[in-house]
């Protein structure tokens, strides 16, 4: 094994957070907060926390003001529900939504800077999927910092945290969980600057690695979301669940993939194919345009697949177009103008002249590391790893089923995010002082794998390819021959990258190196999303199987998947938890298994 | 008139070697699109030439600041300048980029931006002491005209890229994202320790070393007016309630 | 001048402008300085004019000239920095215009009177109204700028900015009306009699030095990270202008009453 390779030094804390974003830091605010003294480590991938994906996010975050006359936290419990496609689970559902409107509050009484109606309350704004009185007319219930929600939350958070002491470790791998007689504690840590590895030994560890977007080739997400944390667990021999559970967003910016809001259509905005014809006609004869999201995403794939996209020569991918010329200056300038200055940014085109190009894009990840309502992390057999936690795009309670709302993804955050650090403090208080002591092999052995390499490929390339294969055939539709051939190609690019020489040796900020290991991620998400949707033979909220369009109870579950091994899978299942219908309390029929129309 | 579609760049990046400790500029010759943005360049120059080049980057669409760059000496956001915009500018096509420097350079583009965010931290960025909203379990009323004094200086998402262009070196100053966080707070209703903020705030590393020489408000990407907000502390309108 | 272009496309114009401030307040110390040392001959006037020859030769005349401008536009900068700051006078375009169109009218004033070099004024009486003038800008200053919390140093460079913001350019026009009044130490020693004059003197070495000291030691503070480095230059610093300032106090005070 390379020389190189050894562990640094060994770091002891209380409570170990694996990635600092909202998710994470909430986490870890909440220790602080109530157990002050406590040691707290975060780490995060990128140059600094802030620089987390959960800054980028902008629309809002839904919560039922309790002095709002006609919301009604049933009413989130619903929408979250029928949204999820009958797949999410019922005590998280009622838990977060309960816990919905305390933590806005938690967040405003720490600084965060909400945008605020005339009398100086938080304003708050509607968004698809959100009704009241079960689907009767929309509800005005996400909260929001203009369009920087998802900063505010990182930025309070960062600062509250900071305030209270906490360490970080920056621009850093977890590459490996440490475990004894399966209680966890902590990780091995490739520190990318200095190039060296240290062991990090933690009372209670929480994973919050965000999503796995890159997995795409089209994605809204940042650079950093390779599902680290997917991988992680699936190294450690443990199941994701629902990984299957991919949501598209119909109206991504062609070439950076940004997202431009359903807003657009909204305002009247319409899609165009090559023909320049506004197809949305033909899917969708009454709603058009303004269908639901995944339908329009489906429709625009469709068109693309049947050859009316068009090619764009930049980013030499397939898109259709968004026409916005017909729309009055007036809409331009007052309602639309922060995505339209994307498009002027990014496309340097004028969106009152010319025609915008879109295509759907990846957006979120439903699925993730199995957790139950308090954040600890499930085995297949549904029992609690001591010790580990998860919380954020890369746990799955599951509040969001197989398809999320728009403004769900970053209320589960400072949730579940709270919920876990309650429990972790619970967990500490229960700790013996001394840490056993745990070595860590896995890291190394992946590692000297990449130092000894000696094929001639680049890293990239692969990456790419596999970008553009998962895109082709696991996005918007599926089906069993395409799926069969991806999983193949995957083996095939796994084989390839194991074969890939570095061009440099050098343990110091080698991206080459990270990205290496980044890949190894992304090729066994991909995996794990692959066998899961092959093995779901029904259409179930973001997931559309051509070959079976309909929803099916037989598929009333959630998936688990392990996979020790690249592409060897065990398949087993988690029952979706019912109880706000089994209960059979006021609108218990509102919580059955219920038709997904709008 | 039809654009022109691609151009042949000529890239010189500045490029060092933590393990000899070598610095020195190597030029690139890159074709690219019209709309590529430098970050795409970079990634091409991975997979294309040299996987060795680091460079930074993370949500690539302008809200993260981590891709900052100086470009023909410009600090900017490398993920929200394109091709065509870079040679319409400049008036170039060959292009020197440099790594920031208002922190160690780790190798290549990349800088130890932990240790330029110490400043950030010693400003405090957060409420030292919150006033309690005047009913319990309930928000602390701002009104919109209220929040609309310091809103815009919430909105940076500190890339240093204002630091880097600042006329003060950067020995001292705190830097002007440091001054805008610190007057985010003196600004707001629900701080109540103004004092140790105003004491940080009128020191010696804090507003006295901006000279009002504006580069920050020039280029940042987020077009703050960073050199208003640092005025209206100079002028001593901060602390005054509206 | 490509240097120029270079930080106004990178950073813009005021960027730009804020080093020509700085580099014409250390082009206005060093003139200072050696004005001052200059001065001190005055003591014995058959060498200060002797000294003063040298000015007859067309260089020396030139660059008195061009002095105008280093003078001129830190002044109107200078002026215009505090409305910035202290004033809220954000619309710099409107500012930088005036500044520019107002230095290029002083520099050419400033050689017509080099020319024609035969105006006559009454000192007491310019000095008097260049004063009252200089006196309202400062107390327009500083009754502003006081409320201000802050360092007190600070706030004395602003307010003796805003004095000398009418009485440099003033002092400067007025050596030129002819060259007599600037260089012929009869014609200075007598007007120095007047203890008008010897006061409005006084005021002006210990404004300019004290303003010019601040100004450099901020410099300093600029380029230098340790506290004993920029201590011990901000030391040598007061030193250099106490010294001056005890030079050109005993021109004024001591030597000729
Ligand atoms: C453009 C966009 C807009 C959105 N808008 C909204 C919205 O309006 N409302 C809403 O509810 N949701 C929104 N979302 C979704 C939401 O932003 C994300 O789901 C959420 O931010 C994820 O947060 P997180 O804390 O789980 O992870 P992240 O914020 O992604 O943080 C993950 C952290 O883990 C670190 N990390 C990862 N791997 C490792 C590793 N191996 N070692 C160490 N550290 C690691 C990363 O560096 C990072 O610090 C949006 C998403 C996008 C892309
Ligand atoms: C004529 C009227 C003058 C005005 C209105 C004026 C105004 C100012 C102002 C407002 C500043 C602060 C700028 C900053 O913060 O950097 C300043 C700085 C300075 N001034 Fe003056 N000044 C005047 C005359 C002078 C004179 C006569 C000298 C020298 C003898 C001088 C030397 C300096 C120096 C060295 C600085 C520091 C420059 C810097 O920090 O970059 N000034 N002046
Ligand atoms: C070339 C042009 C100049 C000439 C000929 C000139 C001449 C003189 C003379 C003759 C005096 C003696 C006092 C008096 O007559 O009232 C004087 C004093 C003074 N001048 Fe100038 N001056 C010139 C430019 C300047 C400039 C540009 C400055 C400032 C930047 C300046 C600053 C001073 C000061 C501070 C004093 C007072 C010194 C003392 O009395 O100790 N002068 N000058
Ligand atoms: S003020 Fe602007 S330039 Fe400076 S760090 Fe913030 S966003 Fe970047
Ligand atoms: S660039 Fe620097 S000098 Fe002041 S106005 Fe901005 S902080
Ligand atoms: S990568 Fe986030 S701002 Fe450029």
């Amino acid at each position: 094994m390379n020389k190189a390779l050894q562990i640094r030094s060994t770091i002891h804390c209380d409570l170990l957070i694996i990635g600092a974003g909202g998710a994470g830091f909430r986490c870890a605010a909440e220790v602080l907060e109530k157990k002050p003294k406590t040691r707290v480590i975060a780490l995060t991938k990128g140059s600094h926390p802030q620089k987390s994906h959960t800054s980028t996010a902008q629309g809002g975050l839904a919560a039922v003001d309790p002095r709002d006359p006609a919301d009604d936290n049933i009413f989130h419990m619903f929408d979250t529900w029928k949204g999820s496609d009958c797949s999410a689970d019922q005590n998280v559902v009622r838990k977060i939504c309960g816990a919905a409107w305390e933590q806005i509050l938690w967040l405003e009484n720490r600084g965060m800077h909400f945008s605020r109606d005339p009398d100086g309350r938080l304003s708050k704004r509607t968004f698809g999927g959100h009704t009241l009185n079960f689907g009767e007319s929309s509800a005005y219930r996400a909260v929001f910092e203009a369009d920087r929600t998802g900063k505010g939350i990182m930025d309070t958070c960062w600062g509250e945290t900071l305030k209270r002491g906490i360490s970080f470790i920056n621009q850093c791998l977890a590459t490996e969980l440490l475990f004894k007689e399966n209680q966890c504690l902590g990780c091995i840590v490739f520190r990318q600057h200095e190039g060296e590895f240290i062991r990090i030994l933690s009372k209670a560890t929480v994973l919050s690695t965000g999503g796995s977007g890159q997995v795409f080739k089209i994605t809204t997400n940042c650079r950093q979301n390779t599902g680290d944390g997917l991988a992680l667990i699936l190294q450690s021999g443990l199941p994701v669940m629902d990984p299957e559970a991919v949501q598209f967003h119909p109206t991504g910016i062609v070439g950076p993939g940004i997202l431009a809001s359903e807003t657009l259509r909204s305002v009247g905005g319409i899609l165009r194919n090559r023909k320049l014809e506004p197809f949305m006609e033909q899917y969708a004869p009454k709603m058009k345009d303004l269908a639901p999201r995944d339908l329009v995403a489906r429709a625009m794939a469709s068109e693309i697949r049947e050859g009316r996209g068009i090619v764009n020569p930049d980013h030499n991918v397939e898109h259709v177009w968004i026409d916005l010329r017909h729309l009055p200056d007036a809409v331009h300038e007052k309602q639309i103008p922060e995505v339209t200055g994307f498009f002027k940014k990014y496309l340097n085109l004028n969106p009152k002249e010319k025609l915008c190009p879109v295509h759907p894009s990846n957006h979120y990840h439903m699925g993730g590391i199995p957790t139950n309502e308090f954040g600890e992390v499930q085995t297949s057999s549904q029992e609690i790893i001591p010790g580990l936690f998860a919380a954020g795009e890369c746990a799955a309670a599951s509040f969001h089923g197989f398809n999320r709302l728009g403004t769900n993804s970053i209320l589960e955050l400072i949730t579940m995010g709270k919920f876990a650090g309650e429990k972790a403090l619970t967990f500490l208080e229960k700790f013996p002082d001394q840490f056993p002591e745990v070595e860590g092999n896995l890291s190394f052995l992946r590692f000297s794998n990449y130092m000894e390499a000696s094929g001639k490929d680049n890293i990239g390339q692969i990456r790419d390819a596999l970008r553009t294969l998962m895109t082709e055939n696991m996005s918007i539709f599926r089906n069993e021959g395409g799926m069969l051939k991806t999983i193949e190609s995957l083996k095939e690019l796994k084989h390839r990258a194991d074969k890939t020489a570095l061009s440099s040796k050098s343990l110091r900020m080698n991206q080459e190196l990270v990205q290496h290991w980044e890949l190894d991620n992304l090729l066994t998400v991909s995996m794990a999303i692959t066998q899961a949707a092959l093995n779901r033979k029904e259409s179930r909220g973001a997931h559309f199987r051509e070959d079976f369009p309909e929803r099916s109870d037989n598929f009333n579950y959630h998936s688990l998947i392990s996979m020790e091994q690249f592409g060897k899978v065990e398949l087993e299942r988690r029952e979706v938890d019912m109880r706000l219908f089994e209960e059979k309390g006021q609108h218990a029929d509102k919580f059955g298994l219920i038709e997904r129309k709008y | 008139m039809n654009k022109q579609q691609s151009y042949n760049l000529t890239l010189k990046i500045r490029r060092f070697d933590p393990d000899s400790k070598r610095s020195w500029i190597q030029d690139y010759h890159v074709e690219a699109g019209r709309i590529l943005r430098f970050v795409d360049l970079f990634r091409k120059i991975n997979d294309e030439q040299d996987p060795n080049l680091a460079w930074s980057s993370s949500c690539e669409h302008g809200q993260c600041g981590s891709c900052s760059v100086k470009v023909n000496g410009k600090p900017l956001l490398a993920c929200e300048l394109l091709v065509e915009n870079a040679v319409q500018y400049f008036k170039t096509i060959t292009f020197q980029i440099e790594p920031l420097n208002v922190a160690p350079v780790v190798r290549d583009l990349v800088v130890d931006i932990s240790t330029a965010y110490e400043r950030i931290d010693q400003i405090k960025p957060y409420i030292i002491h919150p006033a309690p909203p005047p009913t319990e379990n309930n928000e602390y009323p701002i009104t919109p005209h209220e929040l609309e004094r310091y809103v815009n200086a919430t909105r940076c998402i500190n890339c240093f890229c204002c630091s880097s262009a600042c006329i003060s070196s950067h020995k001292t100053f705190l830097g002007p994202n440091a001054m805008l966080a610190t007057i985010i707070r003196v600004m707001d209703p629900r701080e109540q320790e103004k004092d140790q903020r105003l004491k940080i705030l009128y020191s010696e590393n804090g507003i006295y070393r901006c000279h009002s020489s504006r580069a920050c408000s020039f280029v940042c990407p987020k077009e703050i007016d960073v050199a208003h907000f640092i005025a209206v502390a100079k002028e001593g309108r901060i602390t005054e309630q509206e | 001048m490509p240097a120029v272009g270079f930080y106004a496309r990178t950073r813009g114009w005021s960027f730009v402008i804020a080093w020509m401030h700085r580099i014409s307040g250390i082009i206005l110390i060093f003139y200072v300085l050696i004005h001052i040392y200059t001065l001190s001959f005055l003591i014995t006037p058959e060498v200060f004019d002797a000294k003063m020859k040298m000015f007859g030769f067309f260089l020396f005349i030139f660059l008195e000239w061009l002095l105008a401008a280093p003078v001129i536009f830190h002044a109107l900068n200078g002026g215009r920095l505090i409305l910035y700051e202290i004033f809220g006078t954000r619309n710099e375009g409107t500012l930088l215009q005036w500044m520019f169109s107002l230095s290029v009218v002083y520099v050419l004033l400033q050689a017509l009177m080099m020319i024609m070099g035969n105006q006559t004024v009454s000192p007491i009486l310019f000095w008097l109204v260049v004063f009252i003038f200089s006196a309202c800008v400062l107390i327009l200053v500083a009754s502003r700028i006081w409320r201000i919390e802050g360092d007190l140093v600070w706030k004395l460079q602003r307010i003796t900015g805003a004095f000398l913001l009418i009485m440099i350019p003033a002092h400067l026009m007025f050596m030129h009306l002819q060259p007599a009044i600037g260089h012929q130490a009869n014609v200075v020693i007598a007007r120095m009699q007047n203890i008008f004059i010897k006061f409005v003197d006084l005021i002006l070495v210990i404004s300019v030095l004290l303003h010019a000291g601040y100004g450099l030691i901020s410099i300093s503070k600029d380029y230098f990270k340790y506290r004993f480095v920029q201590n011990g230059l901000s030391l040598l610093i007061v030193l250099i202008m106490v010294v001056f300032g005890w030079i050109g106090i005993k021109i004024i005070i001591i030597s000729y009453s």
